[in-house]
This record gives structure tokens, C-alpha cells and sequence, in this order.
């Protein structure tokens, strides 16, 4: 057993790409060792902007010794008539070096063929490695290749060592030019330039001598707790962003996090501003007090092991006192333009060629939201207002920063505050594009109509999203809508009439309304699933109707509780459901008439009178829970049924007259028919039970 | 203190000693040292090549009327090509910086990803920009494609910003503090510049003119093109470049507008960086008159 070390040296590597390369590279070398039946017992990675690789250990030192088969023709070629070897066998048994007197009858795919065993020496795994590894560096999918020198080679950056080890002994193999030795490199600046290294297990002890820590897991804990330490001691906290601390991994090889001062000058300045200005320019963290507010300090990351005489802490806040000027003189130049001046502005945005401009947008916005707001129970006036001027933003010196574009409905909010817009007003503008549950009445009708009207506009000029190709994120506008139309509608007005909420949307898209409701079907299909709901149940939701998803939702949380209660009635129902679909498909509604029913010790007459009085039963309450919108209630009662409609479908013919030559059984089937189209009805109103599957049976 | 002309002793001193012929700025105005002929040129084709020279950028956009600290119509870059790239480039660069004074361990250096693409001039790159104690000082690329070619070998391009780096090394925030000798600061020497300029570039121009003037600089550059006489040729291209960004300045150019500008010098950009490249035999004077 031996242990393997490849590191790949490089110029520095994109942050974001150490990583995927890194873990590519190993994922290819121990698929090549795999197929050549080398299994390595451990691994560890190492992934740092100047250096991808990994370490195998436990690898065998050689592949088993085994024996094969050698086939050649087919035999009718290898043997004349008298049984005796031909040229053709002759010609097979030179090429292969082998004496005629060795080849034998073997086995081929197709038939008995000429053939030959032998023993293979197991090749030795620097042998196999040797290969395997540039053939696995060549078969890496790069996302932005590069060639450099002479222009031989293409790679992320130029390589410029390589260290490939077996135990003590490099394995002579070459990446890209550039062959493989012992000589790695410490950091750039503080460690040596030719690091030897005399084994594998030297490697990384070796390396954080030189001030390179070659595992990205142990960089991002340096950097976390260094983070919570220093930002503790400055009585605060930092607060997590994983994706930045991941950049900051991949951008230093020895981390080391540093505090620096913000010029109390601009504490004033929203947190917002501040925290995105430092994060965005600098990738700087800004230490937060108890009431999340900002205290003078920023955690920056160096790539030095220190900051000996305080330059680097005194160029950082330099560069960090002209960002938030910057920042500042953005932020007051754009406080004192009204938002609504800016609507003007929004003329020259273009929305999309065919959409027109954010002006449009801006104009059919306030038109929605105020027609939305009633089932939101928001003032139509304010929610128009914030329609109005949620897109104002993009037209301020802020937004069209390139570092504060994520502050878009962020900035607009702060300034509708700073101009006395109403509470209501610029909290909705704020949060407009992703709203918490907790948002309020005016900002969930504001975001509600942004969203529907993306939606509404690309898929009038036939731009749905089809495969992956999704350019307007519009499956992100239809989650956006479905979670506001589904949970949190409701938690804001139980008691309005969510019909008409659909019937508006339908209206606004007008003939797209069909591809649009389907397309928010489906992303609350997601959604759903995603939150533990099984499939069958959101099947059995959305076959009856997509009109309306915050009733499906009610509808999807009854059908998941009471089936969990009783889920073998469940099977057994949605068995019977799929017959009764089949059989039901494409009739019209029968009128029902008790007293037609087969008489009573009638085996037949007592099944359906038995479902018939089972359904009057409960049909008057459920139907009053169903009305009440409590569908848990109602399909509890619903779910009693089951054994009546058990007993109906084992005793009873409901087709008895299928060819409808006899009066008599022509108004029996008819009866029965409408006695099921009853029962169905009033479970349709939840779900529609036979797209259940059965746990059970 | 290290005045601004000192630092570019120290530049041309340094490279020169790796090897790099030491050119003079072009005489026309362009946006980057990248559009002098002594880069977007010379990266073409097989041929070694090594120079260096300050060069002077306009860009009109950028203008603050001499009013911002750090933002300015005009400034000055040190540009570096080597073709092919050395294998120890980045180790020459950081040599580079401590020859100006830097003391590498007592700062935090990082190669951040950063791609440069010129649509104008149909080239782009790979590379960094280089961020000294989170100050970017400088950019650095390796050429893949000019002027619309594929390049082999490849150049390696580093473009230091004389301004920011003489900030840095100064420890001052204010571009117009820069002490250009002992005796005259940036603000001396430019800041009057800046104002007029700026005016001209927002408020003056003539925009019938200006696009008048694209119009006929691009079918200038064609006819010499056709003539064989690429280097007047892209002469022309450059001069079409900063009247589109002139036009752009003055907000005279829509959004539509703007991509078919681009794609009409990148046309002349890439038509003389192809007659390069083909340039087998000198152009014969009489052969030009003839034509």
C-alpha cells in the first residue's frame, strides 16, 4: 500500500473555480484508478488558488497478477473442414506472438472462436498513474480556458509545477508540458519558492511551514472562527455569509482576518448601503451590534500572515473611506430627487425591445396593484402608489452602480422613507421582490402584480422558458408568485373570494392564460413537492383545477393530514376512483332518484341504498365544511365512505345496460351513474382521489 | 515621496532591464495603451516581441470636471507586452514593484480573476487585476485573441495604473496631490485640462460634427485599407473610436445605436490587424499612387 499525492501548480486560479476543478480532477484520476481496478482507502483534497491536487492514500502498490483470454476468429474461419488450424489461424497466432500449439477452442461473444489464455503481470500503479492522470487533466471541462507561452497548451492558467508522488518516489508522468517532480512552492511573497518535498505525508505539514494551507476545509474554519473571535471581541458579530467566505477561501492560501476602522462619518449612512458597499468593493464584513445596526469596524481577509507595521490595515481603510464616500455621495445625491421625478427617467430603461421601457412597466403596475389590493385587504390608493414607484430606483446613480445592483428595491424603499413616503408605501417598494411572510398587505399586492405582470408580458411575446433556458428568471417571478398566492395569500385574507383573485389573472393575460396557469401549476408542483408533500396528493390537488392555488394549498394540507389518518381508506378509494373515472369519462350529469333505486333485500338495491344513505349522510355537513373552506373536516367525514363504496362496487353492475337497448335498465344505470357522479363530486371539491396511489394494496 | 516622474524612471528603468524596448506614447488619443499599435499590432503573428511605454488614456466618459479625487478624463498607463509570455512573469511583476519601493511583506497581494475584453477591437484575455491592500493597481492579461485572430504564441499584457500606484506609494487619496516633480502636483499640471475637457466632452461637442466626423474617419480607414496602407488605416480606427466616445459621452448614442458602432470599428480594427498579419512585402509607394 502507498499513498499518492498530485498537486498541480498553477498561476492563480478564479476563486470560484479552485474548488470544482480541484474535486473534478480527483473524481477523474480515482475513476481511470477504478477501471484499472485500483481502489485507494482514504483521500483528502487540496484546493487553493495556486495549487489543485489531492492526496490518495492506502493504494495498492500494483494491480492483481490475473489471467485472460485472448479470442481471435470465429472458428469456421480458424478451422478447415479436417478440424486442422488455417492461414487464418496461423496469421492470428503470429500477430499475437503466440505458438499455434497453445491456441485452443475458447468462447467469444458469437460463437465458438480460436483463442489463447495467458497470464498478465499486474502493472504497477505509478505505471497506471503515469497514464490515468493526464488523461484525466486533459478530460476536465473548463469553464474559461486559456493558452499562454508558445500557445501548446490549454488550461484555467498556466501550470507551472508539478508534484507527483508515490510514497518517496515521484512518478514520472507530465500535465501539460510540464513534468512532474518533487519540487513544490510555499506562498507567493512569504514562503520559499522551492518547497522539496521527500514523501507524501510531508506535504502538508511541509506546506504551512511555508505559509500555504493546501486544505480548503481547514482555510474557511480559520477564517470563520478568526471572524467570530475578532468580531466578538469588538463586542459584535458578524453575520454568516457563506458565500463570501467561500470567495475568500479560494482567493488566499493562508488566511488571515484583520480588523479595520469605518470612519464613524458614515455609520449614519443605512446599514443596507453600508454593509453592500464594503461586501461588493472590498469583500469586507461589517461587524454588527445587538440591534443589528453597524458598528464602526469591518473584518477584512488578508492573504499575509501578518500586518506587521499596520499598512495593510491603514490601505484598506483608505480604499474603504473612498468607496463609502462614494457610496454616501450616491446615496444623498439620490435622496433628494423625488421618486417620482424619476418615473420620467425609467423612459430611456429599456424593460425588453418588445416590452417597451420600466416607464411601461411602471404604468401597468400601478393599474394591477390597484386592482389587486382589495384581496389583500391593502388601500388601493397606497398599494398603487408603490406600484408606481417601486421600479424608480433603477433609475438612481445607486442602482446603476454596478457593485449596489442588488441593492434595487432596497434603495428605492430608503428613499421613499428619507422623502415621506408613507410607511406602507416604502416598505412595499423594499421588499417588492422578495417578500418576507411577514411582509405587509400593501408590499405583497405590489410584488404579487410585479411578478404576474413578467410573467403575463414575456409569455404574451412568446417567451416562456423551455429546458434550462430561462433568460427572464421567469420560473423564479412564477415561485415568487405561487408562494404569495399560495401561503402567505392566505394568511393575509382567509375570507376573501380567491375565485375572482384567478379570474383577474386570467383576465390580464388573456389568451396566454392558459400557458401561464399550467406554468404556475408547475412551479407550485415544485414547491410542494419540496415541502414533503408526496406526489399523488399534488396530482390529486391539481387535476381539479389550477385556478386557484392558495385553495389548493388548503386543499394539498387536508388531503396529506387525513390520508396520513387513514391512508388504507385512501387506497381503497382511490382504487374504486379510477373506476368510477373510467367509467363516468365524458357523460352528463344524471338526475338522482332514490326511490329508483333496486328494492331492498335486493343484493344489489341494499349496496346502493347502503352508499346512497351513506352519502346523505354526511353530504349536508360536508358540503358545509367544504363551503367554510375547511377540507380537512369535510374529507374526514368523506373518508367514512369507504366501505360503503367498497360494498357498491362489489355487489353492484353499474353499466348493466351498456348498449341502452332496455328502458327499464337504461334508468337503473343512469340512477347509479348519478349516485356515483354525487359521491365524486363532493370529493372532487378536495381532490381528485384516483390520481391517488395506492401505499397498500 | 516617489514623484509621479520618478516612478516612471523606476518603470522604464526596470523593464528595460528584463529585456523590453522602451517605446514613446502614441500621438493619438485612444481609450487604452492597449489600442497603440505597439500592443494591438505587434501581438499578432509569430515574432518575439518586448516593449514597454507610458501611455496616455482618454476616456471621455470618465471626465469630473477636476472635481472628483479619483476619477479623470485622461490618465497614464504603463504598458508591458512580452510575446511569448515568460514562464516566471508574475515573479518578474512583483520584482517589479519592489524595485519601486513596495516591501511585498509588509502588504496583502492578491491575483484577482479579472477578464478584459475589448469589443471595439475584436480582442479579449485572461487574467487579473492585482490588489495591493485592496487597491487595484494593476491589470494583467494574456492576449487569446486581437482584432478578431486567434493569437499563438500568446502576449502577456501587464498595464499598470501610473496615478493609482503613485497614490498608493504615496499614501495620498487625492489624484490632483500627486506630486509630479518636486516642484508641480498632478492638480498643476492637469487639473485645468480636466475642466475643459470635461466640458467639451459633456457639454460642447458637437454631436452632428462629431458623427459627421465618425462617418468619414470610418470610410477613410476602408479606403486605406483597400490601399494596403493599414497602419494610416488603423490610425483612422483609433480616431473613429474616440469620436464614438465622444458621442457616447455626450449621451448622443442609444442603446441600439451603440452595438452597431462597436461592431463598425471593431470592422476597421480587425481589417488592419488582418493585413498585418498578411503583410508578406512592403506596400510600394508607386503602387499606392497608382491605385
Amino acid at each position: 500500500m502507498a499513498d499518492f499525492l498530485l498537486e498541480i501548480g498553477t498561476e492563480e486560479i478564479p476563486a470560484g473555480m479552485v474548488r470544482g476543478l480541484a474535486e473534478e480532477l480527483l473524481d477523474r484520476v480515482t475513476g481511470g484508478l477504478k477501471a484499472a481496478g485500483l481502489a485507494p482507502s482514504g483521500k483528502a483534497l487540496i484546493a487553493a488558488p495556486r495549487r489543485i491536487g489531492f492526496v490518495l492514500r492506502g493504494l495498492p502498490a500494483r494491480q492483481e497478477d490475473r489471467r485472460e483470454t485472448v479470442i481471435g476468429p470465429a472458428l469456421s474461419i480458424a478451422r478447415d473442414a479436417a478440424g486442422a488450424w488455417t492461414k487464418a489461424a496461423e496469421g492470428f497466432a503470429r500477430k499475437q506472438s503466440v505458438d499455434l500449439a497453445a491456441c485452443i477452442e475458447v468462447q467469444g461473444p458469437k460463437g465458438s472462436c480460436i483463442g489463447f489464455e495467458r497470464d498478465v503481470k499486474g502493472r504497477t500503479s505509478a505505471h497506471i498513474l503515469a497514464e490515468a492522470v493526464p488523461a484525466a487533466v486533459d478530460a476536465m471541462y473548463l469553464p474559461k480556458a486559456m493558452k499562454w507561452g508558445a500557445g501548446e497548451y490549454l488550461f484555467v492558467r498556466p501550470v507551472r509545477w508539478v508534484v507527483a508522488l508515490l510514497d518517496g518516489e515521484v512518478v514520472p508522468l507530465a500535465v501539460k508540458g510540464v513534468m512532474a517532480g518533487r519540487a513544490s512552492r510555499g506562498r507567493r511573497i512569504f514562503g520559499s519558492e522551492h518547497v522539496e518535498i521527500p514523501a507524501v505525508k510531508d506535504y502538508f505539514p511541509l506546506l504551512e511551514r511555508e505559509f500555504v494551507v493546501a486544505d480548503p476545509e481547514e482555510r474557511s474554519r480559520g477564517i470563520r472562527a478568526e471572524l467570530a473571535e475578532q468580531a466578538a471581541a469588538l463586542g459584535g458579530r458578524v453575520p454568516s455569509d457563506p458565500e463570501l467566505v467561500e470567495k475568500l477561501v479560494y482567493l488566499c492560501e493562508g488566511p488571515r482576518v484583520l480588523t479595520g476602522g469605518i470612519d464613524p462619518e458614515f455609520l449614519s449612512l443605512p446599514s443596507e448601503i453600508l454593509v453592500a458597499c464594503l461586501r461588493e468593493h472590498q469583500s469586507f464584513f461589517v461587524v454588527l451590534g445587538d440591534q443589528g445596526c453597524a458598528l464602526p469596524y469591518f473584518l477584512a481577509v488578508m492573504d499575509a500572515p501578518a500586518d506587521p507595521k499596520g499598512l495593510v490595515r491603514r490601505g484598506l481603510e483608505n480604499v474603504s473611506r473612498s468607496r463609502l464616500s462614494d457610496a454616501r455621495f450616491f446615496y444623498e445625491h439620490d435622496k433628494a430627487v423625488p421618486l417620482e421625478r424619476r418615473l420620467e427617467e425609467l423612459k430611456g430603461i429599456v424593460y425588453h425591445p418588445k416590452l417597451g421601457t420600466y416607464f411601461d412597466k411602471a404604468v401597468r403596475l400601478e393599474a394591477h396593484a390597484r386592482e389587486l389590493a382589495p384581496y389583500f385587504g391593502a388601500a388601493p390608493a397606497k398599494a398603487a402608489r408603490a406600484a408606481k414607484l417601486c421600479k424608480c430606483d433603477l433609475a438612481s446613480l445607486l442602482v446603476q452602480e454596478k457593485e449596489f445592483t442588488g441593492l434595487q428595491g432596497v434603495a428605492g424603499g430608503l428613499y421613499a422613507e428619507a422623502q415621506g413616503e408613507d410607511p406602507d408605501v416604502a416598505e412595499a417598494i423594499k421588499v417588492h421582490y422578495d417578500p418576507k411572510p411577514s411582509a405587509g398587505p400593501v408590499a405583497m399586492t405590489v410584488s404579487l402584480a410585479d411578478k404576474l405582470d413578467t410573467l403575463v408580458e414575456f409569455f404574451r411575446i412568446g417567451q416562456a422558458p423551455t429546458g434550462s433556458k430561462d433568460p427572464f428568471a421567469l420560473r423564479r417571478a412564477a415561485s415568487g408568485a405561487v408562494a404569495i398566492l399560495s401561503d402567505r395569500f392566505q394568511a393575509v385574507r382567509p375570507d376573501v373570494r380567491r375565485e375572482d383573485l384567478a379570474d383577474l389573472i386570467g383576465r390580464w393575460a388573456g389568451q396566454g392564460s392558459e400557458p401561464l396557469v399550467q406554468f404556475l401549476g408547475e412551479r407550485a408542483r415544485h414547491k410542494w413537492e419540496g415541502e414533503g408533500f408526496a406526489y399523488d396528493e399534488v396530482n390529486a390537488v391539481l387535476a381539479t383545477g389550477l385556478h386557484d392555488l392558495a385553495d389548493s394549498h388548503a386543499r394539498l394540507q387536508a388531503l396529506h393530514g387525513v390520508r396520513n389518518e387513514a391512508a388504507e381508506d385512501f387506497d381503497h378509494l382511490s382504487v374504486a376512483f379510477k373506476r368510477v373515472r373510467n367509467i363516468l369519462k365524458g357523460l352528463p350529469e344524471h338526475g338522482l332518484y332514490p326511490s329508483k333505486f333496486l328494492p331492498e333485500g335486493h343484493k344489489e338495491g341494499d349496496a346502493e341504498r347502503a352508499l346512497y344513505q351513506a352519502y346523505s349522510a354526511v353530504a349536508e355537513e360536508a358540503s358545509r365544511a367544504l363551503d367554510a373552506g375547511d377540507y380537512e373536516s369535510a374529507l374526514r367525514r368523506l373518508s367514512t365512505l369507504r366501505p360503503s363504496v367498497d360494498r357498491f362496487f362489489d355487489d353492484v353492475l353499474v353499466m348493466c345496460d351498456p348498449e341502452g337497448k332496455d328502458p327499464g335498465k337504461t334508468a337503473l344505470q343512469n340512477n347509479r351513474l348519478a349516485l356515483l357522479q354525487r359521491v365524486v363530486g363532493l370529493f372532487n371539491r378536495v381532490a381528485d382521489l384516483s390520481e391517488i396511489v395506492p401505499r397498500e394494496i | 515621496m516617489l514623484t509621479m516622474q520618478a516612478l516612471i524612471e523606476k518603470m522604464k528603468h526596470f523593464w528595460a532591464g528584463e529585456g523590453c524596448l522602451i517605446a514613446e506614447p502614441y500621438d493619438l488619443e485612444k481609450g487604452a495603451g492597449t489600442m497603440n499599435p505597439e500592443t494591438f499590432l505587434r501581438v499578432l503573428g509569430p515574432d518575439p516581441y518586448a516593449s514597454a511605454y507610458v501611455e496616455p488614456c482618454r476616456r471621455p466618459r470618465d471626465g469630473r470636471y477636476g472635481e472628483n479625487p479619483q476619477r479623470v478624463e485622461k490618465h497614464h498607463q504603463f504598458q508591458v507586452i512580452i510575446k511569448p509570455s515568460p514562464d516566471d512573469i508574475q515573479e518578474r511583476y512583483l520584482a517589479s514593484l519592489q524595485s519601486f519601493g513596495i516591501m511585498l511583506k509588509e502588504h496583502d497581494l492578491k491575483f484577482e480573476e479579472d477578464n478584459w475584453e475589448a469589443p471595439t477591437l475584436g480582442a479579449w484575455g485572461v487574467g487579473w487585476q492585482v490588489m495591493l491592500d485592496g487597491t487595484e493597481i494593476t491589470q494583467f492579461t494574456y492576449f487569446q485573441q486581437a482584432g478578431g485572430l486567434d493569437l499563438r504564441p500568446i502576449t502577456v499584457e501587464i498595464t499598470y495604473g501610473i496615478e493609482r500606484l503613485c497614490m498608493f506609494l504615496n499614501g495620498i487619496g487625492n489624484i490632483y496631490e500627486i506630486p509630479w516633480n518636486e516642484r508641480f502636483t498632478y492638480g498643476d499640471m492637469r487639473r485645468e485640462a480636466e475642466r475643459q475637457f470635461s466640458a467639451y466632452d459633456f457639454e460642447a461637442a458637437r454631436t452632428d460634427l462629431a458623427s459627421r466626423w465618425f462617418d468619414e474617419y470610418e470610410s477613410e480607414s476602408k479606403r486605406l485599407l483597400d490601399l494596403g496602407l493599414y497602419l494610416p488605416a488603423y490610425d483612422f480606427c483609433l480616431k473613429a473610436s474616440h469620436t464614438f466616445n465622444i458621442l457616447d459621452a455626450r449621451g448622443a448614442i442609444s442603446v441600439a445605436a451603440r452595438a452597431d458602432y462597436i461592431k463598425r470599428v471593431r470592422r476597421l480594427a480587425c481589417g488592419a490587424a488582418e493585413a498585418y498579419v498578411k503583410r508578406s512585402k512592403p506596400v510600394q509607394a508607386e503602387e499606392v499612387s497608382r491605385g
